[in-house]
């Protein structure tokens, strides 16, 4: 490139000074590319997918009904799975807040950062471990002569095997080891925003630190804990596997029986019970928008 | 206290591995803790049986080829999100982290309602397209939050040297998102290989991904050579986390 080049390149920048990744991302016809690219590929495959179901949860054979909407909300089949994804949800984002906060508190408060590392890293190797292959070893290990009947039994705290396949009591247990290191990662990023001079200030001035903590950080890490449990919520109500593969005939989630109407070819009720669960889940992102923002971005 | 409960914590959380992990060398038909005597017969059984190999080949095709797509597809996004100005940001963000919110079973059947018409249930092509949109989200979100962190004076800095800005971008944006952008691409592979749900809807009979037909065999015929597809899944997920911890820690 020649002196006269850089020269004149150089005056086009000071001229406008905008640095590269901005200069691409605005050059005519680039910009466009880069934002409707990804946006058209979303909605094309996605949204107008869902648009076609919505249509389906309310167009029958017959033309418009709301027969579908008035059976899932009606039949007890429908009400009792309802009910018990949200149970399930209940039950695991609350098993997910006590057993990750702990941690999570641990390895923000921790004085070496080794610490730190090695609780973040332990909680998150199986969130590495393909979800299908936990699922499997909780089946193997909750069977019926599984580790857990086999350890009970050593321990003669029981006599008998104890059926745990099949029971809600499963679905929690591995949904709540699937969910936790989601938990555990916003939380600890959570806490990292809460001041911990505020901590010491209330110790200097003579509180006990268990007074320090309950006073001060819990109700400090209050936002955070709603944020993460409605998020560890809205993605239990979704689980498939899980409750498919451990859990009884009889209490099934929401995401089974939308598979089974499918499988059948009631595609219409298939489609109305997605809506169902769709609107609850937005129900819920739209309440935690109103108070704490954007749920699933990572605020950096 | 704290210290003793969260080794408990950790040792729960991997637990199931370590509990899976001998199951694969039993020389027994079924499970049994501990492992007494140990054999290799499962791993014969699995490489004799074609459904699993032809498996294990269509998944890593289609996790490489849907995570380049969805890096680059996620990338763009995430650089419109934070360089360009434009009306409706919200909304484009809340509809590029769609295929994470909107439950998969939801996602399985807008697909396959909209796929099957088109022929795209039972295709290659069709199986890509469904994993490249689970993993845009992913790539999107981590991307975000790297291009957040790169040094823009940099940039004016290449091109005040005489780089143009296509130059620029890729010698000196593109190295410093270098961790952000692996940790994509492995997300996004990850996400795919591991994918069972939606592929129930979109896949068939000559279309079985390695997850789809261990999901299968979960629920009829459970027997050790399970163990040994979860054995391979494993090193395969966790060596994709090993690749990860490397790029972030060098990058330090």
């Amino acid at each position: 490139m020649s002196k006269e080049n850089i020269k004149s390149f150089s005056g086009d920048i000071n001229a406008h000074g905008v640095p590269a990744s901005h200069r691409i991302a605005k050059a005519t016809g680039l910009k466009w590319v880069i934002m409707l690219l990804p946006l058209l590929f979303v909605v094309v495959s996605l949204i107008i997918s869902l648009l076609g179901i919505l249509k389906r949860s309310f167009v029958g054979t017959d033309g418009f009904t709301l027969d579908y909407y008035v059976k899932i909300l009606t039949e007890p089949l429908y009400t009792t799975v309802l009910l018990n994804t949200l149970k399930t949800a209940v039950i695991v984002t609350i098993a997910c807040l006590l057993l990750a906060y702990p941690a999570a508190y641990l390895s923000v408060r921790a004085k070496k950062p080794i610490v730190r590392r090695l609780i973040t890293g332990g909680i998150l190797i199986p969130y590495w471990m393909s979800m299908l292959v936990r699922i499997f070893a909780w089946q193997i290990i909750m069977q019926t002569n599984g580790v857990l009947n086999q350890l009970l039994m050593f321990f003669h705290i029981t006599d008998e095997p104890i059926q745990f396949l099949y029971t809600t009591g499963a679905v929690c247990v591995s949904m709540t080891h699937i969910l936790l290191p989601y938990m555990f990662l916003s939380l600890q990023s959570n806490m990292e925003g809460i001041d911990e001079n505020l901590s010491t200030a209330a110790l200097v001035m003579g509180a006990r630190p268990a007074r320090g903590f309950v006073d001060v950080f819990l109700p400090l890490s209050v936002p955070g804990i709603f944020a993460d449990s409605l998020m560890v919520f809205v993605l239990s109500l979704g689980f498939y596997i899980a409750p498919a593969l451990l859990d009884g005939a009889n209490n099934q989630m929401m995401s089974n029986l939308i598979e089974q109407n499918m499988n059948s070819f009631n595609t219409n009720l298939a489609a109305a019970m997605s809506f169902e669960l769709l609107v609850i889940v937005f129900v819920i992102l739209g309440i935690a928008f109103k108070f704490v923002g954007n749920i699933f971005v990572p605020k950096r | 206290m704290l210290y003793v409960y969260c080794i408990l914590l950790i040792i729960i959380m991997i637990l199931p591995a370590l509990v899976i992990i001998p199951q694969a060398f039993t020389s027994l038909n079924y499970f049994q803790f501990p492992v007494e005597e140990y054999s290799t017969k499962w791993f014969d059984k699995f490489f004799a049986n074609e459904q699993w190999i032809v498996g294990l080949e269509r998944s890593l095709i289609i996790a490489v080829i849907s995570a380049l797509v969805a890096t680059a597809l996620g990338t763009m996004a995430a650089l419109a999100m934070n360089k360009l100005e434009f009306k409706g940001k919200s909304i484009f963000m809340s509809i590029m982290i769609s295929p994470m919110v909107v439950p998969v079973v939801v996602v399985g059947v807008a697909l396959y309602t909209t796929f099957a018409p088109i022929g795209l249930t039972n295709s290659f092509v069709g199986l890509v397209l469904a994993h490249t949109l689970l993993g845009i989200p992913m790539v999107f979100v981590t991307m975000m939050s790297g291009f957040a962190n790169v040094n823009e004076n940099l940039e004016l800095a290449a091109m005040s040297m005489g780089s143009t800005p296509i130059g620029a971008f890729f010698k000196v944006t593109l190295p410093t998102v270098r961790s952000s952008l692996v940790s994509s691409i492995l997300f996004a592979f990850v996400t795919s290989l591991d994918e069972v749900v939606v592929t129930t809807f979109v896949s068939g009979a000559n279309t079985k991904t390695l997850t789809m037909v261990m999901w299968e065999n979960m629920r009829t015929t459970i027997d050790p050579t399970l163990a040994v597809v979860a054995l391979f899944m494993i090193i395969l997920t966790m060596g994709m986390y090993i690749i990860k911890e490397i790029v972030e820690t060098k990058s330090k």
